[in-house]
This record gives C-alpha cells, sequence and structure tokens, in this order.
C-alpha cells in the first residue's frame, strides 16, 4: 500500500497537513511588514535570506481572526509555482508517514470555509488530519463563503 | 550534429549584428555614395553571411546573398552608380536574409521563404545600369565579371566574383572572421595594391625575408605609407574583439543579484559597527564599502551596453518612414556610447521608436512646406544622448512644425479630458503634457489635429514603468523635443525611505524634488474646500496624506512632513510622519499577488533586514485625482468629504465593454476569472460554465448594453457574483483598473442596465445596474429557495 509523508500543523487545535514534498521549510519569524489595501488574508511580507516572501494567514482563510504579528509566528514556506509563499500557522506538528487506506473524503458534516481548503481527511491515533488544497489555502483572493 | 548546432547557432547570432550594422552602413551609404570604406564593409559582411550559408548549406540564402554581393561588387568597382534605388533594392535583399535567417532559427531549415523577387529585383538593377557603364567598364583595373543575370539561380555555388575581383578567396572560411584580418588582404580591398603585389611580397615572406608583410611592401616601394598605416590600424582596431568575451546574461544576472546582496549585508554592517565604535573595525568597515561600491559598479558596467545599439535601427526607420512620407528627413545622432544597463535598453526600445516615428509622421513638414516656412527642405531629427545626475536623458528633438498648444488644449476639452475653464490656470508645458493623456490618443482624428499623439500614453507608461519619466518641449514653428529620463539601472535604485502610520516606505529618490517640514506653525498644512495643500513658495501644492492613500490609521498635520514629488506630469506633495534616510536599495519584484493593488512599484529590504514596500508614485498621484485639475480636485475632496460622512467610499471595478468603460461595484464582486472559450456550455438558451462544481450562468454585458464586441477571443474575462451561495458571471471584454475612490461627477441615464454614468479617473464611465445584470444572468438569483440542483451543500 502507497504510503505518504505529510507535514502537519495546527491551527485553532485542529491538525492539517500537506504533502511534505510542498514544503520547502519551516520556521519562525517575527518581523513582518504589513501590505496596506492587500487583501485581509495577507499576513505580511518577511525577508527569507535575502527573498521577500509573503505570509498568508491561515486562520483568516478559515474564517478565523488574524494572528497577531508583534511576536514569532510559525511559517510553513511552501514552494509556490513561481515563488514560495508562507502560511501563517500557530504550531508545527510531526512529519508523519500516511498510507493511503487511512484516507477519507471531507465529511459531509464539514462546512463553512474549511471545506473549500481541504481536499481529505486522515484518521490518525486519537485524532484526525485534514489534508489541505494548498493552491487554495495560499489563494488570498478567495473570498471565503 | 549537436555541434552544428552550436555553429548554425553562432551564425544566426553573428549575422543577427551584422544585419544591423549592413543597415546602418547602407543608409550611411546613401548619404555618402563615393565612400569605399563603406562599400567595402558591406561588400564583407555579406561575404561573410554567403560564406557561411555555403558552409552551412542554406542554399537560398547564399543565392541570395550572391545576388547581392554581385550588385555591390559593381558599386565597389565603380561599374554602376549608389542611387537610392540601389540601396532600396539592397535593403530590401537584406530583409529576405532577415526572413530566412528567423526561420532558420525557428525551424533549423530555410523553410519555404520566396526569395525569388528580391534577386528578380536585384538582377533588374544590375541589369538596368548595365547600358550606362558599359562605356566606363573596360576602363576599370579589376574586369566586371559579373555574369549575365539569368545565370545566377540556376548554376554553380563557387564564388563568382572571387574570381575575378579581391579580396582573396581565403574569406570563404567561416573560422577566420574572428581573428586579424591579413594585412594584404586590406589593403587590395582599399584598393592601395594589387593582388600580385601581394602575392609576391607574401612569396619573399616564405623564402625567408624576416620583415613584416607591410614592411616589405612599403620598403619595396609597392605601397603608400599613408596607405598602410591606415590599413594597419585598422587591423588593430578589429583586433578588439579579441580581447572580449560572450557571457550569458543569466550568469550576469545572479553576479547581479549577488552584488545586490552584497550592498545589502553592506548596509547592515555598517549600522552594525557604527554602534559599537572600534576603531579598527570601523576601518575595516570603511574599506569593505569601498570595495563593494566598486565592485557594485563593476558588475553594472558589464551589463551596460552603448545606447548606440538601440539606435542602430532608426536610420533604418527614419529612412523608410520619410520616403513613405514623401518628406526628406536627415538623422543626427549625438552621444551614441552613452550607456545604459541592457534590460533597460530592451525597454526603452519601443518608446523611443515610437517617439522617432512619430517625429518623422508628424513633426517634421514636408519639403514644400518647410520651403514654405523659410526652412531648409530637409527636415533634421536629432537624437541626443547623456549622462546627467545618475541618470541618463535620451531627446528625440525634430525641427518641424512644433506643437499647437491651443490646438491641444481645444482637442483636449472635446475630448472631455478638461474644462475649458481649467485652462486658464495650466502653463503652455502643462497643456502639451496632455498629449500624454490615454483619452487623447485613442481617436485617429486627433492625430491631424494635433500632430501627435497614438500611443504617447503608452510610451509614457512604459517609461514610467521603468521610473523615467517624459517631458515635452516645443516652440511652434521651430520644433519640438521629446526628453526621455530613464535611470541608469533597474536593480539598485536611491531611496528615500520614509515612515508613515509606523511603517517605513520606499520613495525612488528619482521622484522627489524637495522636503518640508511642517511644524505647524510657520508651516502648516491648509484646507481647500477639504483638499489638503501646502503654500510652496507662494503657490499651491495638492497634498496627498499617505496614510489616507494606504487606508491607514490618519495621523495629525503637524510635526509632519511633506514630500514634494513630481510624477505624472504633477507636482504634489505626500505627507508622511517623518523621513528617516536616503540609501540605495536593492529592488525586488513584488509577488504577483499585489499587482492588483497597484500602488507599489517592489519591495526591498532595509539595512536592518526588514521588509519595506517601495511606493509607485505615478500612480499614487493617479489614485488621488492629482492627474485632474484644480477644480476636478475640489470636486474629489468634497465628494471624499461627503462619502466620509455617510461611509467609505467606493471602490469600483472598471471593466471595457467594447468602446465603453462600466464601473462595477467592488463589494459586490466575488471573484474575477477568466475562462477559455471551449468551456462554454449551452444550457438551454444560457451560456453557463462549470465552476467549482456549479454551474456558472453567464450573461455577456455587451449583448446587455447592446455594445458591439469580437467574439473570437479564445478567452473571455468574466466577474463573478456569490450570495448565498449561488454564482454568476458577467462577461466583459477585459477588466481594466479597480479605483478605491469616489465618483467625481454622476447622471442619471435611462439605459437599460445602467444606474447612471460617472466620471472616474477622468473618463466617463458608466455604473452598471448590478442587480439588472444578475437577473439577465439568471432569473431566479434572487428568488427565496435556489434549485438543489444547481449548488452544492
Amino acid at each position: 500500500m502507497a504510503s505518504r509523508q505529510y507535514a502537519t500543523f495546527e491551527v485553532a487545535d485542529q491538525l492539517f497537513g500537506v504533502e511534505v514534498e510542498l514544503v520547502q521549510e519551516v520556521l519562525s519569524f517575527h518581523e513582518y511588514t504589513s501590505v496596506p489595501l492587500a487583501p485581509s488574508a495577507v499576513g505580511g511580507l518577511f525577508n527569507l535570506r535575502g527573498q521577500v516572501i509573503a505570509a498568508v494567514d491561515l486562520r483568516v482563510q478559515l474564517g478565523l481572526d488574524r494572528h497577531v504579528l508583534d511576536g514569532p509566528v510559525m511559517n510553513v514556506i511552501l514552494r509556490g509555482d513561481d515563488e514560495p509563499v508562507s502560511l501563517l500557522v500557530d504550531r508545527i506538528g510531526e512529519v508523519i508517514d500516511l498510507d493511503e487506506s487511512a484516507f477519507e473524503p471531507p465529511p459531509d458534516t464539514l462546512s463553512g470555509p474549511t471545506r473549500d481548503l481541504v481536499v481529505g481527511t486522515f484518521k490518525l491515533d486519537g485524532r484526525l488530519m485534514l489534508a489541505l488544497d494548498v493552491r487554495t489555502a495560499v489563494d488570498t483572493y478567495r473570498v471565503p463563503a | 550534429m549537436e555541434e552544428l548546432g552550436e555553429i548554425v547557432h553562432e551564425f544566426l547570432m553573428e549575422s543577427h549584428e551584422n544585419l544591423d550594422q549592413l543597415d546602418r552602413d547602407l543608409v550611411a551609404l546613401e548619404q555618402e555614395p563615393g565612400s569605399r570604406e563603406l562599400i567595402s564593409r558591406i561588400f564583407r559582411t555579406i561575404h561573410t553571411i554567403k560564406g557561411t550559408s555555403g558552409f552551412l548549406a542554406f542554399s537560398r540564402l547564399e543565392t541570395l546573398t550572391h545576388a547581392g554581393e554581385s550588385l555591390l561588387s559593381r558599386l565597389r568597382d565603380g561599374v554602376q552608380p549608389v542611387t537610392p534605388e540601389t540601396i532600396t533594392t539592397l535593403l530590401a535583399m537584406l530583409d529576405g536574409v532577415r526572413a530566412l535567417l528567423a526561420t532558420i532559427e525557428e525551424s533549423g531549415a530555410e523553410g519555404d521563404i520566396n526569395v525569388e523577387g528580391v534577386i528578380a529585383s536585384v538582377h533588374r538593377q544590375m541589369s538596368d545600369a548595365t547600358g550606362e557603364s558599359d562605356a566606363a567598364a573596360p576602363q576599370l583595373d579589376a574586369p566586371t565579371a559579373v555574369p549575365a543575370p539569368e545565370s545566377f539561380e540556376s548554376d554553380d555555388a563557387e564564388p563568382r566574383v572571387s574570381l575575378d575581383a579581391p579580396p582573396a578567396p581565403t574569406r570563404e572560411l567561416p573560422d577566420d572572421k574572428s581573428g586579424r584580418r591579413p594585412l594584404g588582404e586590406m589593403l587590395i580591398e582599399s584598393g592601395a595594391i594589387s593582388q600580385s603585389d601581394v602575392t609576391w611580397a607574401v612569396q619573399r615572406q616564405v623564402e625567408g625575408d624576416e620583415r613584416k608583410l607591410g614592411t616589405i611592401l612599403l620598403e619595396e616601394g609597392k605601397a603608400a605609407p599613408a596607405a598602410v598605416g591606415e590599413a594597419l590600424q585598422a587591423q588593430n582596431k578589429r583586433s578588439v574583439a579579441d580581447s572580449a568575451i560572450r557571457v550569458d546574461v543569466d550568469l550576469l544576472d545572479t553576479l547581479m543579484n549577488l552584488v545586490g546582496e552584497l550592498v545589502l549585508a553592506r548596509n547592515q554592517l555598517v549600522r552594525g559597527v557604527a554602534e559599537t565604535a572600534d576603531p579598527a573595525l570601523m576601518r575595516t568597515t570603511q574599506r569593505l564599502n569601498l570595495i563593494t561600491s566598486e565592485l557594485q559598479e563593476g558588475i553594472m558596467k558589464t551589463r551596460m551596453q552603448p545606447i548606440e545599439h538601440l539606435w542602430s535601427k532608426l536610420p533604418r526607420v527614419v529612412r523608410d518612414l520619410a520616403n513613405a512620407c514623401g518628406k526628406q528627413v536627415k538623422l543626427v545622432m549625438e552621444g551614441k556610447e552613452t550607456e545604459l544597463d541592457r534590460s533597460l535598453l530592451e525597454a526603452v526600445k519601443d518608446p523611443l521608436t515610437h517617439l522617432v516615428r512619430n517625429a518623422v509622421d508628424h513633426g517634421v513638414e514636408t519639403a514644400a512646406e518647410r520651403l514654405a516656412a523659410g526652412k531648409d527642405p530637409e527636415g533634421t531629427l536629432t537624437l541626443r544622448a547623456y549622462h546627467e545626475g545618475g541618470h541618463v536623458t535620451v531627446e528625440v528633438a525634430d525641427d518641424g512644425c512644433g506643437i499647437n498648444v491651443d490646438r491641444v488644449a481645444r482637442t483636449a476639452v472635446e475630448r472631455g479630458l478638461l474644462r475649458p475653464e481649467q485652462l486658464t490656470n495650466m502653463d503652455p508645458r502643462e497643456i502639451m503634457m496632455l498629449i500624454f493623456q490615454p483619452g487623447f490618443s485613442t481617436a485617429a482624428k486627433v492625430t491631424n489635429v494635433s500632430g501627435r499623439g497614438v500611443g504617447m500614453d503608452v510610451v509614457k507608461t512604459n517609461i514610467e514603468r521603468i521610473g523615467g519619466a517624459v517631458e515635452v518641449d516645443s516652440t511652434p514653428g521651430a520644433g519640438t523635443t521629446l526628453r526621455l529620463t530613464i535611470p541608469l539601472t533597474l536593480a539598485i535604485i536611491q531611496a528615500l525611505t520614509v515612515e508613515c502610520a509606523g511603517e517605513r516606505y520606499v520613495v525612488p529618490q528619482v521622484a522627489v524634488h524637495e522636503l518640508v517640514y511642517i511644524d505647524g506653525q510657520t508651516t502648516k498644512i491648509e484646507y481647500a474646500s477639504g483638499a489638503p495643500v501646502y503654500r510652496l513658495r507662494g503657490k499651491l501644492l495638492p497634498l496627498v496624506r499617505l496614510d489616507r492613500a494606504l487606508d491607514l490609521p490618519v495621523g495629525g498635520d503637524q510635526n509632519a512632513y511633506v514630500i514634494v514629488l513630481q510624477a505624472d506630469g504633477r507636482r504634489f506633495g505626500m505627507v508622511v510622519d517623518r523621513v528617516l534616510n536616503t540609501e540605495e536599495v536593492v529592488v525586488k519584484a513584488l509577488t504577483a499577488r499585489f499587482k492588483d493593488i497597484g500602488l507599489y512599484a517592489g519591495a526591498t529590504i532595509l539595512g536592518d533586514g526588514k521588509v519595506a514596500l517601495i511606493l509607485d508614485v505615478a500612480s499614487l498621484a493617479r489614485r488621488s485625482h492629482l492627474a485632474a485639475g484644480p477644480a476636478e480636485r475640489h470636486a474629489a475632496a468634497s465628494a471624499l468629504e461627503a462619502a466620509a460622512k455617510t461611509g467609505p467610499v467606493d471602490r469600483l471595478l472598471i471593466a471595457g465593454v467594447g468602446d465603453r468603460r462600466v464601473a462595477i461595484p467592488l463589494d459586490t464582486v466575488t471573484r474575477l476569472e477568466e475562462f477559455t472559450v471551449d468551456r462554454i456550455e449551452r444550457a438551454g438558451m444560457r451560456e453557463v460554465v462549470q465552476y467549482r462544481d456549479q454551474i456558472l450562468p453567464l450573461a455577456r454585458l455587451s449583448h446587455l448594453l447592446g455594445v458591439m464586441t469580437e467574439l473570437d477571443e479564445e478567452r473571455i474575462s468574466v466577474v463573478v457574483y456569490t450570495e448565498r451561495g449561488r454564482s454568476v458571471a458577467l462577461v466583459v471584454d477585459k477588466i481594466v483598473d479597480i479605483v478605491e475612490d469616489t465618483v467625481t461627477a454622476r447622471r442619471e441615464v435611462d439605459d437599460d442596465g445602467l444606474l447612471g454614468t460617472a466620471v472616474v479617473q477622468q473618463r466617463v464611465t458608466e455604473l452598471l445596474d448590478v442587480r439588472r445584470a444578475i437577473l439577465a444572468a439568471d432569473p431566479n438569483f434572487y428568488t427565496e429557495l435556489p434549485d438543489p440542483m444547481l449548488v452544492e451543500a
């Protein structure tokens, strides 16, 4: 049975995961430059070794309050199509091996902004991990329904 | 095979360079028909192309260049004179070569480019001239070896001309072009000595004479010292090519980026060391500072190319266009050697060509008109380039009829760009700048009236995009000068760092004219009917509050700074909280997701490592309605005030439908999408697309508004509305802009599907009746129970 590796992280106590090969690196960063007039999901810009990276606030994408950006916040930096883009998350989890058999489509009862961002559910011991649709998650121009 | 590909590649690259030079030389030859040096150079270049194409088995190319070479050899040997018709034929021959090379570059083969017509006209040139020049031919030393035209296409690839006429056949080999050319060959070509003298001298060398070829020829009295000196000089000039190498541009770009990083690291270090006050460390840092600056300069130099590269195509453009318009135009170029970053050269190319065309087309009068005005029948177009304070200035000056300010003003009023009463406040230069307004250029008749206009707004936009500026200066009857100010490089700019609402922003220094501190006592911000202004030396300067423009918490009017900026043809002041410092910053492209905001030119990393946004001063001016006249600004200001009382200002999406501009309130818009036409399906009478697991009904605004538009687009732009889980899409021709400002004037109209018209960005714009448009797409959109078939939970 095929298995895949997922990098996991938490937002509002829910465990999320993205396929590990999409992740460039994970790091904590504390200085963000806000971008006035940008969509609300844009947390800010930061300097990653000379490169300017946009951070997308996953909390906002999930319909929650923004991250407070006056201290360190964890970034999951994803290899984007053209340039890296970062997701601001609450906490970083482990990288886990997951068996395809543990995968299920999102439950029908899942609705709201989260539903748009999730492609499936993985059943772990004791908790569920939602697999993120990375493209939608970093799309700052989508308006949560 | 691989190797051959490389040879072809090299050949293409070199021929490309050569062709540009040929264009220039041919046009120069037309001016100076007697120049042996020019003819020889042209001949040589064509000969090289011919030789290599024969070697690479591009037979059409070879036949074509062979024909050209034959004609050229007759010109060189004086068998027939250089006439404008010969030049035209030769230029046509070059175009044929270009077309062939382009096909070879694309497909690796010559394809089916038809060169017969050009070859025939080359032959016609030769046979036409034969009658007249028959008598002259026998007197020449070199026999006219050009065979009858008919035999050209048919037979051998043997380079016929070289059998009888110099140069020596050794030039057939493609590999000798990089090295120095043999002196003997050059002397033969310049006509100083004969082939047999060289053969004799070479024979002497073979037999053990250790003197150099030139020395032998001189000392044996075969050649004049001046001729040998000249040839030696030319030979040395050529060998400069040996000391240069070709470098991949990507590599240069990488180096440039690295130097950018180094500049950044240096800035950080300098800042850090200043705090430690360790003298030894300070010295080292200063040294590092110096080296970095030099390195930066050096790397920048590698990317610099003389503007001549850009100008080289222009003599041909001017010649062709002048001929087409029946005008006589002389092109003068000054400062060819002025250097610019190559990426900028590329960016300036089209605008410059446009300005030159415009000047020939509309600026310079016909010979008759010029004579009537007491001017030289031949007009002069002067291109001038020079460095000035960290910038390159490029001028396009004609001595034509000049810009008629009254006509420009009248046209601007007719086009609705401004109201007649606004003209009283404008000086002539401000009025002339109107030719760069987008609305000015749309109608063809405007070009006839004003003499200029088509695409001038595009010129301006393109130049401003690279951080440059355009100015116009004109004297009626005496001519027009357009002045482009271009930064030396894109990657590193001089910038002013300012602070506003606690964040730092970067303003390109090029736009900054002066700084004024507002203490609230002797210098203060005043309000003209709500619009902030500052009295700068007696004149009112309109102000833009950066915090307000960026939708940040608005600060006070005291202890602030006004940065006097010049952009978009307007002078205005930007109010910020603090001015921090000026430094060189490395421009980083801003991710595409912020492009829609439009107020940022990029981002940069400041000395302390934090990211700062670089403001796009021109769009800030536009956004703030500064491009409009003072009266307009008042209207905007009062509308702003009114809006401030009632709620937030309108955010409008401006869409193009046919030739109309339609404004859609942005708060009702969910998404902007593009679909390929093949995704459109039909459901009954309606067009739909599948979108995010929904069936999305489409309504074409062009139908709704009764506008004719082209339907052959491959993609359609749509504006998606979503409400209670239902979506519809309105099809527009294109999304023009998003404005986050006020509507300055409204008028009700009773047109179907419209709420009224308004002036947005100084253009008449129709306000869409969104509800009606939605109902056109989906009549049930507003009914309470959505059809469960259409909508996913």
